[in-house]
């Protein structure tokens, strides 16, 4: 279990990380979702020790890391930024780390194999590709069999094979009875690979929830409807307070009444229905719903005409563009 | 749809997770610890597993052996040409003849001081390393243990070698001496000991500093620009030279002594100082930054 308690971390004015309280449970896999510069990278650092928290603190199973006498026994870590030496072979890089608190040479090759590394492991990790990187740090990760992990974007870059692989051993590690706290700025992802979501934004906390209730509060159920008389069933529709936009010649958005109660509602009205289909707003609407203040204001740039969720979902395309404008706000670090 | 339900300033409480099934700890993890014999042991690898590190290795010793011979060739031929009040006066310090090569030595030996931590800073590596000894220290000490002997080890195996290679060919001229005649062996070990000094004192400044470039320019203006500013000091202020890196490397490694220049143990006392001062400030940063 990860607790963290009012963490705060500021970078000379910068605020990174602000007064954030959450808690991660074991046996599930956890996404941390946040658009980039959110804080997601810094709160795992400082997790881990490796930044000092300007306030508060987080805790692992109810310790601070650095008071683990073996602490990649207790908690497996992998860095958004590589933290591989290039120069060295995988194996020799992993043996340095598992010498440190005698993790023995046949856990090495153990987790070699469980990523499937064996056969490159005398290459130097220079020559690797971005996924065999990734497979390294989650070896690393693996080194002291934890019951903690802290992955930061895993998936990032990978290939589709890499991220179902990823996404199904999070998911076993999990089942293991595992603390899997993982991050990501992509909600897609996050929606197959986690049950639980803890989502921030400017490095403040915005939602602590299932994923599934997280769907469901963001964005209303919509509900696709087919008529040859569209406009009338507009007209009973919304009378009943729902929200319905026309879609093609015969069809419509409906938000906010169940497909049943629609159905009841045409009924009544003699309205002929052709189609009634209840669908689901896309994730990642849902999050850029969610995370859209955090966005804009990183931007510092005027709000950009807002795109109804239920428009972009009942043409059934994601509109990930100011998701991957956030992109534009991530910053190196100094 | 016109409502969502969460505005940005709410937070939904977390659904209580299910009980998790009791997962069996590894066997090694009855065992496993942070000690700082395994950080050592761990240090060991990484140093002996960097292709480069070996090959700079390497070159400091084929440097230190190569030079220890041909300047000794050179003063046998510059001999024959001198008079002999010349040869009284220039042919002093025959050990120091095939010692020449420790100049570039410490450069290299220093220079890969740096890279063994600013090398994990670029990297990324340092987080790693971090991460996996949390209270940090036991990493730079160990560091610079592994580091310092074996730089010391390689450059007492260079130094040795090229003192028989060159004494071996000043003997043509009557002015070798050998490994037994007074100060001779101080002098070896000094030598050796000066270049793990600039070695351990790299390591420091990478610490302090974390990227290459600077490292590296603030370590050769210590060995190479301060003794020409100290030189270039007005009356006893250049006695200051005495107290810097370079000043007590020569107090080592000097056989005839004028007024200048400290007792060997002096030198000694001044080397470990920097040393000292030197990892002490790294130690201190290193625990206070963020990795
Ligand atoms: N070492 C640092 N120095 C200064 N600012 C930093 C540092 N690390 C992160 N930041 C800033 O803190 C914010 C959060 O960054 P980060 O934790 O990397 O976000 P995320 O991982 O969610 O993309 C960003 O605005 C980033 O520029
Ligand atoms: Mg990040």
């Amino acid at each position: 279990m990860i607790e963290a308690r009012s963490l705060t971390k500021r970078y000379g004015s910068k605020t990174a990380v602000d007064d954030l309280t959450f808690s991660v449970q074991p046996g599930v896999v956890t996404g941390f979702l946040g658009p980039n510069g959110a804080g997601k990278s810094t709160t795992m650092r400082v997790a881990i020790g490796l930044d000092r928290p300007t306030k508060g603190k987080i805790t692992v199973n109810g310790r601070a890391y650095r008071d683990f006498s073996a602490p990649l026994c207790e908690v497996g870590v992998l860095l958004e930024a590589k933290a591989v030496h290039t120069g060295r072979s995988a194996y020799k890089h992993l043996l340095a780390v598992a010498q440190t608190q005698g993790i023995p040479r046949r856990r090495v090759d153990e987790v070699l194999g469980l990523v499937g590394l064996s056969d490159v492991a005398g290459k130097r990790v220079g020559g690797f590709s971005l996924g065999m990187g990734q497979r390294l740090g989650i070896a690393s990760a693996m080194l002291g069999d934890p019951g903690v992990l802290i992955l930061d974007e895993p998936v990032n870059g990978l290939d589709p094979e890499g991220i179902r692989w990823i996404r199904t051993l999070l998911q076993t590690l999990a089942a293991e009875g595992r603390t899997i706290f993982v991050s990501s700025h992509l909600m897609s992802e996050m929606a197959l690979t986690a049950t639980h979501l803890i989502v921030v934004g400017r490095g403040k906390l915005i939602a602590n929830m299932s994923v599934e209730d997280f769907i469901r509060s963001a964005s209303g159920d919509l509900v696709h409807v087919r008529s040859p008389e569209a406009n009338r069933l507009a007209e009973v529709l919304d009378r009943e307070n729902a929200k319905t936009t026309p879609t093609g010649l015969d069809t419509l958005a409906v938000n906010g009444l169940t497909a049943q109660r629609i159905g009841d509602l045409a009924f009544e009205a003699g309205v002929p229905l052709h189609e009634l289909t209840p669908r689901q707003v896309s994730l990642e609407d849902a999050f850029m719903d969610i995370t859209r203040d955090a966005v804009e204001y990183n931007h510092g740039q005027p709000q950009q005409a807002r795109v109804p969720a239920s428009a972009t979902a009942a043409g059934g395309s994601v509109d990930d563009g100011s998701v991957g404008a956030g992109a534009t706000t991530a910053r190196g670090r100094a | 749809m016109t409502t969502t339900p969460l505005g940005s300033g709410e937070t939904l409480q977390p659904r209580i997770a299910a009980p998790a099934p009791v997962r069996q700890p590894a066997a090694f993890h009855t065992t496993a610890k942070v000690t700082i014999s395994r950080v050592l042991r761990s240090e060991w690898t990484k140093l002996t597993s960097l292709r480069s590190t070996m090959w700079t290795m390497l070159a400091a010793l084929v440097v230190t052996v190569g030079f220890g011979c041909l300047i000794p060739a050179i003063t046998v031929s510059e001999w024959h040409n001198s008079t002999p009040q010349e040869r009284a006066e220039n042919f002093t310090e025959p050990v120091m003849t095939s010692l020449a090569g420790g100049y570039f030595s410490q450069i290299a030996i220093g220079v890969l001081g740096v890279l063994l931590i600013t090398g994990e800073y670029s990297t990324g590596m340092i987080r790693t390393s971090l991460g996996a000894v949390p209270h940090r220290l036991p990493v730079l000490f160990a560091k610079a243990a592994v580091f310092g002997v074996a730089s010391f080890a390689l450059s007492l195996v260079s130094i040795l070698t090229a003192f028989f290679c060159g004494q071996a060919i000043l003997h043509q001229i009557g002015l070798g001496v050998s490994i037994g005649d007074p100060h001779v062996v101080r002098v070896l070990l000094g030598g050796a000991f000066f270049v793990t000094t600039i070695g351990l004192l790299g390591l420091a400044l990478g610490t302090l500093i974390r990227s290459t470039g600077g490292s590296i320019a603030a370590l050769l203006g210590l060995i190479f620009v301060v003794p020409i500013i100290t030189g270039l000091l007005p009356g006893d202020w250049g006695s200051i030279h005495k107290f810097v890196p370079d000043g007590g490397g020569e107090a080592l490694v000097t056989v005839v002594r004028d007024s200048d220049v400290m007792t060997p143990l002096g030198g000694l006392v001044v080397l470990l100082a920097w040393i000292v001062v030197g990892l002490g400030a790294a130690a201190y940063t290193m625990v206070r930054r963020d990795a």
